[in-house]
């Protein structure tokens, strides 16, 4: 079930109240059968996939233990080929076969029939990468392995962060959850902040995600009928979409976990108040970056080696953050251009550093980090134009269009309310951004979250705030089936 | 810990408040269906002696005024527009949790449903306006695939994003308007079309099987009739049949009524004996105007009151919404006949008689043309002389009576049950507005304004053009 969903609107509060009130022996059982019942919300079946999953890591974990260096390697080996294989044969087995029967047609060859059909099964990328760091800390030894097997498997599919994010380690909430029995649970902050950020993540992502989706969905499906100003509005629409979408399961995902004590890591620190491509990506689903940096760019050599090799491993391990993201070549194209952002970031700059000498530019000012932000944006925002496209093709003839078909009456003729939005639409759209805006300068400023701010502010302030997030939510949230007037226009009788 | 829970406990009752406030804006107000069911839960208990079930056939066909003029028989229209057998047999139990009537009528029409699951928003006007209830929880459920079950029982996510159509209407309780208790769930029609015959159906006489769903909610509607011990009829009513099909329906519908011993009647093999007038009666293709209904409705309650022996409750306390409900009908019916009048003379004496309506004339400019006695029949009217000789405004009705002679300078407020009505003379001459809205009509005449004070609406804003021989301007 999703978060925005009226189930679990129900099961939310059903698991924690109980949670909160049965024996401290009852709280792992409870929260992992929760968590199963969650994920097997969307369909049963997939169970026996993390049941899997969990099976072979925690295994792998013990069989570690005490186990010969060589043996250890053998086993991590094993872990990471069996886990990798199901991710495979669920996320990328299709897209293979499409591309060797693109070859084969090439070479006149008949095409492979498709053996089967398979269903991407929800949050598999998050739960395995999850699973798998867990085999890397015990062969590395920061971890000792769990031998209790529900604790284990609570940590593998603990149904706040299960299905996207963030992606814990385990030395975070293993560790939390082998506490579980002594923690105190009743503490009235930390519950109501933790519900308030759930409620900000509510809004992030039932007003203005699934609003702008509406608007980033009709461009980018229909790009022939668009020019450069609604091609750079959908670019734009995407960048927040994707943002907030992703930015609110996380902070849906933190407060659900804070309102029963777990404390989840940050994964989105105000990413497009980023200066580079390499702070964005400090900033941009964190527990997924450094996940790609512990596990994949510092085991290829990181950047203690020669330039080359540096480089190589960048575009390796961002060329893999794409595949990650979704089994297509736009993806990897995503992840490439973002690798080479930051290559020819290193490259050029010795060539800035001199060209801002030379100018005399000032670089300690409010204009030229509004700049770098600014630059940072416009790049990211690039990249998302391949993440967003049905094809490499469409992502091609789309910036062809957004540069070539210039025209700029479309910025006078009212066009933005003729682009899959109506003009109320509109206005709460920028209302909800213009909130993100200041909720995001608060963060970046004063480095506090919503509910630490808030819980700093007079009564009367925070309960006007969160009245109005509710009254948003249940007014301007895009939920429910889909109401339409016309339909009560008595047609027939 | 004990502040805490204050607290916790003060914010969770603001939210309920707020989520409640915003409920009862976005909640569907639709007389279609959602509010002759929220209605009927006012009536006084066991005060219904006749519950008509069904469509629109219903609310536009049957109008319980008449049945009330006719015999003194208390009725309601508790029906939804297109409303599915499903839903009539879960209107009908819940119904019968709060009235014990003598007799049940169900209008047959939409046993022409094959469908499995109808229109959402059909959905919505033929369960929302429930109580909830095991019956409403069952009522979604056969109506609704099951994914969206649950947000229909909280009916709130179904139309919350409402937000770009509220009207002011949302803003105000069904009670405080002039319909409240009095409303009998009858919907009527005013509009007309003509048609030079009804179809003739007489030839049809085969039947045609009923959609499974269907035959089964009218076979659940009869076994609760029968169960409860309450005399159930059905009925079609009459309508353009364009479609044979349409006919074997409900011809399949008479037969499963035979079977078990109850009365059918189709209208649209009565057409003669309602003395139906197809250039008249009908408002359009399927359903009854004003005229037609009545007639309908007259021939029912003489049939009900025979056959059942029905009691007169004239005159009962329990029934004066009835009397009311018949009040604020003939009301209806003469705000009608005024619209419908052209002549200024007979516009004028329709005007006068009636108790209900305050209105203004406004003699503007050269208003008496000297060609009719305009004049005469002003004073005759009431209009004071000197308005009369020097032209202005005069204000009439209930409240009282004002005048203000002469094209002075002027400026008069009234509020009619929440909308203002403001005359006065502006940078381009006189204004009359009501609502926001300029209602002079012409230069040089008359300029009428009519509102109804029974039942709180305006009834027209006419003109009489002096220029053109007082015709009539809208």
């Amino acid at each position: 079930m999703l978060f925005n969903s009226l189930q679990f609107g129900l099961f939310f509060p059903i698991v924690v109240l109980l949670y909160l009130i049965m024996p401290r022996k009852m709280r792992c059982p409870w929260l992992l059968l929760a968590s199963y019942f969650f994920y097997m919300g969307w369909n049963p079946k997939y169970a026996v996939l993390i049941l899997t999953s969990t099976v072979i890591t925690w295994l792998s974990g013990l069989l570690m233990d005490k186990s010969s260096q060589k043996r250890k390697k053998l086993i991590v080996a094993a872990s990471f080929v069996s886990n990798l294989s199901i991710l495979f044969l669920f996320k990328y087995f299709d897209f293979m076969l499409a591309n060797v029967n693109k070859a084969l047609s090439l070479l006149r060859l008949t095409a492979v029939e498709k053996p089967f059909d398979v269903l991407l099964p929800v949050g598999i990328s998050f739960y395995t990468f999850q699973a798998l760091s867990y085999t890397v800390d015990v062969y590395r030894g920061t971890m000792k392995p769990e031998r209790n097997f529900l604790r284990y498997a609570l940590f593998v599919s603990f149904f706040p962060q299960l299905v996207a994010g963030p992606i814990e380690r385990s030395e975070n909430l293993l560790t939390q959850i082998q506490d579980l029995p002594r923690k105190k649970l009743w503490n009235y902050d930390r519950i109501a902040g933790g519900l308030i950020l759930m409620l900000w993540g509510l809004f992030q992502k039932m007003v203005i995600a699934d609003r702008i989706a509406v608007l980033a969905d009709e461009i980018f499906n229909n790009y022939q009928m668009h020019e450069w100003f609604g091609l750079s509005v959908g670019a734009i629409a995407f960048a927040l979409q994707i943002y907030c979408d992703f930015a609110s399961y996380s902070t849906i995902a933190i407060g659900a976990a804070q309102v029963m004590d777990f404390r989840l890591m940050e994964n989105f620190d105000t990413p497009y108040f980023a200066k580079s491509i390499p702070e964005f990506w400090r900033r941009w689903h964190i527990s997924l970056s450094t996940w790609f940096r512990d596990y994949l760019y510092i085991p290829l050599g990181g950047s203690r080696c020669s330039k080359w090799k540096r480089y190589r491993n960048l575009m390796i391990t961002f060329l893999v953050s794409g595949l990650w993201h979704g089994a297509g070549w736009t993806y990897v194209a995503w992840g490439g251009i973002h690798g080479l952002y930051q290559v020819i970031g290193y490259e050029l700059k010795g060539l800035r550093n001199w060209a801002d000498r030379k100018l005399r530019t000032k670089t300690d000012c409010l204009s030229y980090k509004l700049g770098q932000v600014m630059i940072t944006f416009l790049l990211t925002d690039f990249a998302w134009i391949f993440f967003r496209s049905n094809s490499l093709g469409d992502a091609f003839a789309y910036i062809g269009r957004m540069f070539t078909r210039l025209d700029f009456w479309s910025l006078f003729n009212g066009e933005l309310y003729e682009l899959g939005l109506t003009r109320p639409e509109i206005n709460i759209l920028l209302l909800g951004l213009l909130l993100l805006f200041l909720v995001d300068l608060i963060r970046y400023f004063y480095k506090e979250r919503l509910d630490e701010f808030l819980s700093g502010q007079n009564l009367w302030f925070r309960w006007g705030v969160l009245l109005f997030l509710i009254a948003a939510v249940a007014v301007f949230g895009i939920y429910g089936p889909e109401y339409d007037a016309k339909q009560f226009i008595y047609f027939q009788f | 810990m004990k502040k805490n829970l204050v607290k916790a406990t003060a914010f969770l009752l603001l939210s309920v408040l707020l989520l409640a406030r915003l409920n009862g804006i976005f909640r569907l107000k639709r007389a279609d269906g959602i509010r002759p069911m929220e209605i009927f839960y006012e009536q006084e208990k066991d005060s219904v002696d006749v519950i008509f079930y069904g469509s629109s056939h219903v609310y536009s066909d049957i109008n319980p005024a008449v049945l009330w003029r006719e015999q003194g028989v208390t009725s309601f229209d508790l029906a939804g527009t297109l409303q599915p057998m499903w839903n009539t047999y879960y209107y009908m139990k819940e119904s019968l949790k709060y009235q014990r009537p003598k007799v049940m009528v169900v209008e047959l029409v939409r046993t022409i449903e094959e469908r499995e699951y109808i229109e959402e928003a059909r959905v919505m006007t033929n369960t929302f306006g429930m109580r909830l209830s095991g019956e409403k929880c069952e009522a979604i459920r056969v109506s609704t695939p099951p994914d969206k079950q649950l947000a229909y029982l909280l009916g709130y996510p179904a139309y919350h994003s409402r937000y770009a159509e509220l009207s002011e209407e949302d803003f105000m309780s069904f009670s405080d308007t002039a319909e409240g208790e009095a409303y009998k769930g009858f919907y009527p029609l005013f509009d007309t079309k003509e048609f030079e015959q009804f179809n003739d159906i007489s030839g049809i006489t085969d039947s045609r099987e009923l959609a499974p769903k269907t035959e089964e909610y009218l076979r659940k509607i009869i076994a609760l009739a029968k169960e409860e011990g309450i005399p159930l009829v059905l009925m079609v009513s009459p309508y353009q049949i364009d479609f044979a099909e349409e006919q074997r329906f409900f011809n399949r519908c008479g037969e499963i009524a035979e079977e078990n011993g109850i009365p059918f009647l189709d209208f649209n093999r009565m057409y003669e004996e309602l003395e139906l007038d197809p250039k008249e009666d009908m408002a359009e293709a399927s359903h009854l105007n004003h005229r037609g209904s009545t007639k309908l409705s007259a021939w029912l309650a003489d049939w009900l009151q025979e056959k059942y022996n029905l009691p007169d409750r004239r005159g009962e306390a329990s029934c004066e919404s009835w009397e009311q409900n018949a009040l604020r009908w003939e009301q209806l019916c003469a705000n009608q006949a005024l619209r419908e009048e052209t002549g200024w003379y007979d516009f004028l004496e329709l005007l006068v008689q009636n108790p209900n309506y305050t209105s203004v004339i406004s003699l503007n400019g050269a208003y008496d043309s000297g060609e009719q006695p305009v004049a005469e029949v002003l004073t005759e009217a009431g209009v004071p002389l000197e308005v009369v000789e020097q032209g202005g405004v005069w204000i009439h009705g209930p409240r009282g009576e004002d005048s203000y002679p002469g094209q002075t300078d002027m400026r008069y407020h009234m509020e009619l049950h929440g909308s203002d009505l403001l005359i006065r003379r502006g940078q381009t001459g006189m204004q009359m507005i009501f609502d926001g809205k300029d209602c002079y009509k012409v230069a040089n005449g008359l300029n009428i304004f009519v509102y109804d004070e029974l039942n709180e609406e305006l009834v027209i804003a006419a003109g009489f053009d002096a220029e053109r021989g007082y015709d009539c301007v809208w």
